[in-house]
């Protein structure tokens, strides 16, 4: 694995980012979670 | 790491609940059974139980810590971010395991003494070659709702049951863009595909599926066995990738051999078998870390 992403130049998403991001979006964003699960439900 | 040994010797079996297929289901527990009980002289028996989907899971495990309940998982293994929820409300973690094993680095540890980052798998487009050719291929998750190339899986198309992954792609996109692209992606749909059954893309029952959990895993793995057919597509740049950590619930019934498995996970030993066994991305690779590579 660390070689593909070494010769596909494979950039990742870093996990605390990751993490923060949705953790601080836990109460804001509810109303968009919300709105994708009826859109995935259609 | 003696009395942790000694302990583990008394606690004889323990449970370990996951996806089906996150560890690449009985056939690499089998594996990994016998190299910690060889690593640590035990005769430990895993018992390895599907487990709900991680927020469920996560819920799960606070109820049972908020009634003083012993819990019935020894393990909790599941995504970065349902594990710091129940690290940060109910204190559920491995405690401290730097310093017991030597292989265990600062790094491994996303928050410390919170979970161990046993692997990192990454989620992509998979599609069928046989079924779409290479040139009218996606190449980014914005392709599969493209005009001129959707109509080769217009109707067709897997996507996941899941929001999580379009959440996350807000990281990256507006919530506008993605809720186009989700409205889009839906109208092209033609069934829901959970992560870990890219054999219905290999079988061409669906020609693309628009994102799989460990997609570039599910390409070498089952593109090896049947001669090539699933191709895997990285959907965004970064890509955004699932973080597996490994964690004991605080009141495990088993917390020596618990805590001792878990630190065997980010052996050279576990980390060679999920490699194999699942491509994951090992945690240790020669001094540098999954950071660094």
């Amino acid at each position: 694995m660390a070689k593909y992403l070494k010769q596909n130049k494979v950039q990742l998403q870093e996990a605390k980012d990751s993490i923060a991001f949705y953790l601080q979006g836990e109460d804001s964003g509810l109303e968009f979670k919300e709105e994708l699960t009826k859109m995935l439900k259609q | 790491m003696d009395s942790l040994i000694a302990g583990a010797k008394k606690e004889p079996e323990f449970t370990f609940i996951a996806g089906a297929q996150t560890f690449g289901g009985q056939k690499t527990l089998s594996l990994l059974e016998s190299a910690f009980n060889k690593k640590f002289g035990l005769n430990g028996k895993i018992r390895f139980s599907a487990g709900p989907e991680m927020n469920a899971m996560a819920a799960r495990v606070i109820t049972e810590l908020k009634m003083r309940r012993q819990s019935v998982e020894r393990y909790l293994s599941r995504l970065a971010i349902a594990f710091r929820f129940v690290a940060q409300r109910e204190g559920a973690g491995h405690g401290e395991l730097l310093g017991i094993f030597p292989w265990i680095t600062k790094d491994m540890e996303i928050f410390p003494s919170e979970g161990l980052l046993i692997f990192t798998s990454l989620r992509g487009i998979i599609y069928n070659s046989k079924l779409i050719p290479k040139d009218r291929a996606p190449k980014t998750y914005e392709d599969l709702v493209d005009p001129k190339l959707s109509p080769a899986w217009a109707g067709k198309m897997a996507i996941p049951p899941y929001v999580s992954w379009l959440v996350e792609l807000s990281m990256i996109w507006s919530e506008d863009k993605v809720k186009n692209f989700t409205r889009k992606l839906v109208a092209l749909s033609g069934g829901r595909l959970r992560y870990s059954e890219e054999e219905r893309v290999v079988s061409g029952e669906f020609p693309i599926a628009a994102n799989m959990g460990g997609a570039t895993g599910a390409n070498v793995a089952v593109a090896s066995q049947r001669a090539r057919r699933c191709v895997a597509v990285m959907g965004s740049t970064p890509v955004l990738p699932s973080y597996f950590q490994l964690g004991v619930p605080k009141n495990t019934a088993h917390p020596n051999l618990s805590k001792l498995f878990v630190g065997f996970m980010a052996s050279k030993e576990a980390q060679a078998i999920l490699e194999k066994m699942i491509f994951a991305l090992r945690t240790w690779s020669k001094g540098r870390s999954w950071r660094n590579i």
